[in-house]
């Protein structure tokens, strides 16, 4: 993952391809693709959203742009430093938030990281594996939020971050998000029956294809959401 | 150093090492005073330093190598290794994190342990007492060649079996090359069998850096050349344990 002082940008060139390598001795084909980009994709600081319907491909991409598994064709760049905050990122349970942002940050990141937590209402002082399924969720959101205070460009690659958390908390989200936008590319996937965040591009993976739609804040999520084969 | 602080928080959470910390201070004292000392009350403090490294071994075995199975299969289960892959930690950086942080609790049971076994059992006698820990720091260190590297072993076991295979895998490894190749020296003392020497000759004969006999019957420290021969040894023997665990080591499962 490079760094520089420049704003943060991930370009996805035209023909990149996305999808797994079967272990050959398991037999099977030894590739499965899942979509390619049609034309280059370039995402500046800002919100994008990945659309698509389960099993098409959406995690896998954001995996492919970590570079945690490599891509079946070409090459995507990142300029910054990338965050992959997995659905199922957890944490062990007998650990309180406020360790764990101890233990992962130092003085203003911390801060911030309690801040965030009183913000969209946390309990810090509580064991992670007696948090619901939203508040780990927070811990997570976070982790990867506190990550990008006061230092460089960065790409936040964030898997299906709301689906545990109420309306109330995704409107707080929403805001500390706006606040903490410059130097941050975050691309957020969310599934397509829960669209509620604006965005400044929606990514697509529909027959195949992996598409840029450019919007303008708002986003037409029924037609899209029809559109998504 | 994230991973190891998140880790290190992670094991002191969990409290087990309090467990065994204790036992390592109080049994060396309260075991020894069981048997019946008082007949040859000389037997005492060897006794103590016996029961004081046979103690760290167990804790090694039992409690050591169980920590790095279990954090590298939760680790990498829940997710977190692959977070600190796209952050640009390599492997390599978080094998060694993941270990310190076990090794940084595990290298203060061995502190106590030789702090125990060196002081309270010192003989009076000058040059007895200069044998004495001359053998106690040669234990120390043939010691941590085969744990260290053992348990590098189980953390990447974890990560790619689960923690109780892992485990399972390194604690017999473990076991075999501290007491089992012992049996097969003796069988083979006994019967010719070249299958079964060339399994002796490339078995890891972790039971080399054990000095409890050297320690319990007072039979002073060994040569340093003979030391260096064990050391090297044992060192090589860590460099293919580490060769095998990196390729083993994968973020995510």
């Amino acid at each position: 993952m490079n760094t520089s002082s420049s704003d943060p940008s991930v370009t996805i060139p035209e023909g990149v391809t996305i999808g797994y390598r079967s272990r050959k001795l398991l037999g099977g084909s030894p590739e499965t693709l899942l979509a390619t980009a049609e034309r280059q994709i370039s995402l500046t600081p800002g919100r994008h959203l990945l659309l698509a319907r389960n099993g098409r491909g959406k995690t896998t991409l954001l995996k492919t742009i970590a570079r945690i598994i490599p891509s079946l064709e070409g090459e995507i760049g990142c300029d910054g430093t990338v965050q992959f905050v997995d659905e199922d990122l957890r944490f062990d349970n007998e650990l309180k938030p406020k360790q764990i942002f101890a233990a992962l940050f130092k003085n203003g990141q911390r801060a911030f990281a309690m801040e965030m937590a009183e913000r969209i209402e946390l309990d810090v002082n509580k064991p992670y594996g007696k948090l619901s399924k939203g508040n780990r969720q927070k811990v997570g959101l976070i982790v990867a939020e506190a990550r990008t205070y006061g230092d460089g460009p960065h790409i936040l690659l964030l898997d299906e971050p709301f689906s545990g958390l109420d309306f109330a908390a995704r409107e707080k989200v929403d805001e500390i998000w706006k606040e903490n936008n410059d130097h941050i590319v975050r691309i957020v996937c969310v599934h397509p029956d829960e669209p509620t965040l604006k965005a400044d591009s929606a990514l697509l993976i529909r027959e195949g294809a992996l598409e840029q739609l450019e919007v303008d804040g708002e986003l037409d999520w029924m037609e899209t959401k029809h559109s998504l084969n | 150093m994230e991973l190891y602080k998140l880790t290190l928080v992670s094991i002191l959470n969990r409290k087990t090492f309090a467990i065994f910390g204790l036992l390592l201070v109080a049994l060396p004292f309260v075991f020894p005073l069981i048997t019946p000392w008082e007949s040859k009350p000389s037997l005492l403090e060897p006794a103590r330093a016996q029961t004081a490294w046979v103690l760290l071994w167990i804790t090694a075995l039992g409690w050591l190598l169980f920590q790095g199975s279990a954090i590298g299969d939760r680790w990498s289960s829940h997710g977190i290794l692959e977070y600190f892959k796209t952050l640009g930690h390599s492997k390599i950086n978080q094998l060694f994190q993941l270990w310190l942080s076990c090794f940084t609790i595990f290298g203060v049971f061995a502190l106590i342990t030789f702090v125990i076994s060196t002081f309270t059992a010192l003989p009076s006698d000058p040059v007895e007492s200069k044998q004495w820990i001359a053998t106690n720091i040669q234990y120390l260190l043939l010691f941590l060649l085969v744990t260290g590297p053992l348990l590098v072993l189980s953390i990447s076991l974890g990560t790619r079996l689960n923690g109780a295979a892992a485990y399972a895998i390194t604690g017999a490894l473990g076991l075999y090359g501290l007491f089992g190749i012992g049996q097969l020296e003796v069988f083979l003392a006994d019967n010719k069998n070249t299958f079964l020497n060339l399994v002796y000759l490339i078995s890891p004969h972790y039971h080399l850096s054990d000095l409890t006999s050297r320690l319990v019957f007072k039979l002073g420290s060994i040569p340093w050349n003979e030391l260096a021969q064990i050391a090297a040894y044992l060192g090589g023997l860590a460099l293919v344990t580490l060769g095998i665990s990196y390729p083993l080591y994968r973020e995510g499962k």
